[in-house]
């Protein structure tokens, strides 16, 4: 027995071993922990759980609403949103004038406007930032925001190369042209909008796509970057030189990056957070409890929910057929047992409340006329009717189990109101979207959030060129109506076309079926934290925020 | 020499792997750039995939991550066509490199201290449970060790969080701010580690103690705690070795459950969602991580084998 003989002496020595291997393993990682692991900074004054984390800073890249809310408090353009009623109002422009055919626009700089760094904010930034935004190789997602100015779209597109020829340019340091293709009444909007924001030149074009890491970082907005941690969190504090400083109040903003919806919950109830920005961050299951807090606070906005048809396949490609599924829906019951947050059911795609906009009517609940349409398209009480599929994002848990539950509802009212049957098809959010682009669906979920303040942003996406009609819809007599309107000046001219074009398609055509409006939420304590206005485009701005009390004392 | 030669292999292994995943992560439909709002013209979205080359073909979108693609420019110069496994296509203004770098101290602080946990809860209590086999503490530990291995930790990350958080305030909730934030995502990713050693140190032990020579030993005349340690433990924790290697790349690379319950900014979150994001860059990048990790400890793991049991021998 060999092995028991020189065990002794091994196996102490590899007992040893090993302890000392487990003992240098905590040893190191207790290190780790203590020294470069943890931030030691002092606490913020106002920590907001804010969505997903950011993508970027960049104003010309982000996509996302939880990175323009970090945006707009960094970079700012010619005007900024006003937090109660989110009209446009001077900012880094303090004035301008607007050519009667509405085709000129020349804006005065501030001349007490200057960069968090101290120097000044001139014409030429303006330039600067809208050509970058545009340039192909900045490769922004948002340039067609820019689009209205004149040859702006053909020099994204490369077929203009001298940026001298696009529609915007510095007549003084203090002076600036905009000439656009046509009348744009929301243009002023777009204005405020962060893709229109100022970036520095001399930052960019010294640290190329990492500019965002330089420090300091010249701001243009009520803040200043001091630290961006990616799924830790961004911080900034308060830009001194910015024009309305004064007005400023809270000097160091914590936004959190929150990935689960409990999180966000158990990081508010525990005080660690002070403001949820919305909905979409707490679960969905306890929101009947979380709704009627005092600090819950519900408002519309303009956000719709909707469902596409692709008209190109059957049987979508009739009309008739469309408006039957659509009548069939009792959206009531859709907000009530699913939804629960005080959205409101809608039979029309631009919100109410939307600038200079009442909408019309659509198709509302009426089953019996619904059968009838689907008897005269061949299908009477549903026979015949081929069985179709209804695609939308799937999601394990969180807000996005709503499309899940939505869909399991349209199928309940379809099949008793209609006798037609539909099988769900649950696929990953790019799958979705990829599939609309290629009209690879039958029914699919859908929704919209305004970009500005205007029955544009909604309307103007079904005519048959816009990347984002995703239905087949092609209809020239609601082409001319969303481009006579466009074209008009007269606010009430405009406001008839635009409803006639809405009516068209959401009574006549209907390749799309509006069910609710999307309900901004918010969760913050209004004995703590005040300026955060309910308005119809979600948008708070950080310099309006007011706090009642020191840092948070944990 | 046999270490040596695994080392070399393990080249080939990782261009491999890095193949195989460029090619997988670009199989599911739809690219890191739709959204729900498509751009308002297609040629942005040329521009957008021009900028990243996503408009061409997959072999040489992978030379070109590789570094090894030359092209023309203009004027007919060739150039060197930089890496391109080093950009983002989520975080654009973020190289791969540097996210990896900024979550990979809290993975492994964290991975590192749950390894600690779950051997130092694990092998003492799989010991115990063999010395103790077939009364009622063996039959009361094997049911803790499996209740730990069956509740995942979606379920014990939010329920930690519940009662020492939010009910008892004892430890922060969530976030990423000071040593105590490690406590509870080191027991909720441990705990199921431990179960998993515990068992493994058990059924070590009783293999182990069925041999020949411990009968001898014990006709020897030595006492059963003298067996125990001495002649049984150094062999049954064999078992526990071989799994240690794949535990702690396990740990090493983090836990997207128990980072996105916690608010952790460490690398378990960034592998998930850059498959949700088809970041095709950054999801490659973390599986090399993650082949390399593995590839690594396992190695370690046979060298700690075959110094401890001087049957095995590699060669």
């Amino acid at each position: 027995m060999s092995f028991a003989t020189s065990a002794p002496t091994n196996l102490s020595r590899a007992l040893r071993s090993f302890r000392a291997a487990i003992i240098i393993l905590i040893g190191a990682a207790g290190c780790a922990t203590l020294t470069g692991c943890f931030n030691s900074e002092p606490y913020a004054d106002l920590v907001i759980a804010n969505g997903a984390e950011p993508e970027s800073l960049d104003p010309a890249i982000i996509t996302g609403l939880s990175e323009m809310r970090i945006v707009s408090a960094l970079f700012e353009g010619l005007t900024r949103l006003n937090a109660k009623t989110v009209v446009p109002e001077p900012s880094l422009a303090d004035r301008w004038e607007i050519a009667p055919d509405e085709l000129t626009y020349t804006f005065h700089i501030r001349t007490n406007a200057v960069w968090s760094t101290g120097e000044p904010i001139t014409a030429n930034d303006f330039v600067y930032s809208w050509i970058r935004a545009l340039d192909p190789a900045t490769a922004s997602d948002y340039a067609g925001q820019l689009f209205y100015i004149k040859n702006a779209e053909d020099f994204n597109a490369g077929k203009i190369k001298d940026p001298n020829l696009v529609g915007v340019h510095a007549l003084d340091a203090q002076t600036l042209r905009v000439e656009l293709n046509h009348p744009t009444a929301f243009f002023l909007d777009l204005c405020a909008f962060q893709t229109l924001a100022i970036v520095p030149r001399q930052t960019i074009e010294q640290y190329g796509d990492r500019w965002l890491m330089a420090r300091p970082l010249p701001s243009s907005g009520a803040y200043e970057l001091v630290s961006w941690r990616l799924n830790d969190k961004v911080r900034l504090k308060k830009n001194p030189r910015y024009w309305d400083a004064t007005n400023t109040q809270v000097e160091l903003v914590d936004f959190l990056p929150v990935g689960s919806a409990t999180t966000a919950l158990n990081l508010y109830e525990t005080g660690e957070a002070d403001v949820v920005w919305d909905k979409d961050l707490l679960p969905t299951e306890q929101f009947d409890v979380i709704k009627q807090w005092p600090d819950s606070h519900t408002f519309t906005y303009l956000g719709t929910y909707f469902f596409r048809f692709n008209v190109t396949r059957k049987p979508f490609d009739d009309a008739r057929v469309r408006r039957a599924l659509a009548m069939a829906i009792d959206r009531d019951r859709l907000t009530r047992r699913v939804t629960k947050a005080g959205e409101l059911p809608t039979d029309h795609l631009t919100p109410d409340g939307t600038a200079n906009y009442h909408p019309p009517h659509g198709l509302g609940y009426d089953p019996e006329q619904a059968r009838k349409l689907l008897a005269e398209a061949g299908y009477p009480g549903g026979k015949n009717f081929p069985r179709f599929q209804y695609m939308f994002n799937a999601a394990a848990g969180g807000a996005a189990k709503i499309h899940e539950k939505i869909a399991v509802e349209l199928q309940q009212m379809w099949r008793e109101n209609l006798g037609i049957e539909m099988d769900l098809q649950a696929v990953e959010i790019k799958v979705l979207y990829a599939n609309q682009s290629h009209l690879e669906y039958e029914v699919s979920r859908s929704s919209w959030i305004g970009d500005y303040n205007d029955a544009n942003t909604f309307l103007g996406m079904f005519t048959s060129d816009d990347g984002n009609n995703r239905t087949g819809f092609k209809d020239a007599h609601y082409d001319q109506l969303i481009h006579d309107a466009n074209m008009q000046i007269d606010k009430v001219k405009r406001e008839e076309l635009f409803q006639e074009a809405e009516k068209y398609l959401i009574t006549e055509e209907v390749p799309i079926v509006p069910l609710y409006f999307y309900a901004g939420f918010n969760l913050f304590d209004t004995n703590k934290i005040s300026g955060i206005y309910p308005n119809i485009l979600d948008v708070h701005p950080l310099n309006a925020v007011r706090i009642s009390r020191g840092p948070l004392k944990k | 020499m046999y270490f040596l030669k695994r080392i070399a292999f393990a080249i080939p292994l990782l261009i491999a792997i890095s193949m195989i995943a460029f090619v997988l992560v670009r199989l599911p439909q739809g690219g890191p750039f739709d959204h729900e709002r498509k751009p308002a013209s297609p040629e942005i979205e040329r521009n957008i995939n021009a900028r990243y080359h996503l408009d061409e073909p997959v072999w040489k979108q992978y030379l070109r991550y590789i570094g090894a693609w030359w092209e023309r420019d203009e004027k007919g110069e060739w150039h060197h066509a930089p890496a391109g496994f080093n950009a983002s296509l989520r975080y654009r203004n973020h190289a791969v490199l540097d996210l990896i770098a900024t979550g990979l101290p809290i993975s492994l602080t964290i991975g590192l201290l749950a390894f600690c946990f779950s051997m130092a809860i694990g092998l003492p209590l799989g010991f115990f449970a063999a010395s103790k086999r077939g009364r009622w503490q063996d039959r009361l530990l094997n049911l803790l060790a499996l209740l730990s291995v069956c509740v995942p930790g979606l379920v014990i990350g939010p329920l930690l969080a519940l009662v020492f958080g939010i009910k008892l305030r004892l430890l922060p909730v969530a976030l990423w701010e000071s040593p105590v934030s490690a406590v509870m995502p080191v027991v909720a990713l441990g705990i199921y580690y431990s179960g998993r050693v515990a068992r493994l140190m058990r059924e070590g032990m009783l293999s182990v103690m069925q041999n020949e020579f411990i009968t001898a030993a014990r006709a020897k005349g030595l006492s059963e705690t003298q067996l125990l340690f001495r002649h049984g433990l150094r062999l049954a924790i064999l078992p526990v070795i071989s799994y240690s290697g794949p535990m702690l790349a396990d740990l090493l690379t983090g836990s997207f459950i128990v980072e996105s319950v916690f608010q952790l900014p460490g690398l378990g979150v960034f592998l998930v969602n850059s498959l949700y994001n088809r970041d095709y860059p950054m999801t490659v990048g973390l599986v090399l991580l993650y082949a390399a990790v593995l590839l690594g400890l396992n190695l370690i793991v046979d060298a700690i084998h075959a110094w401890l049991d001087p049957r095995i021998k590699y060669g």
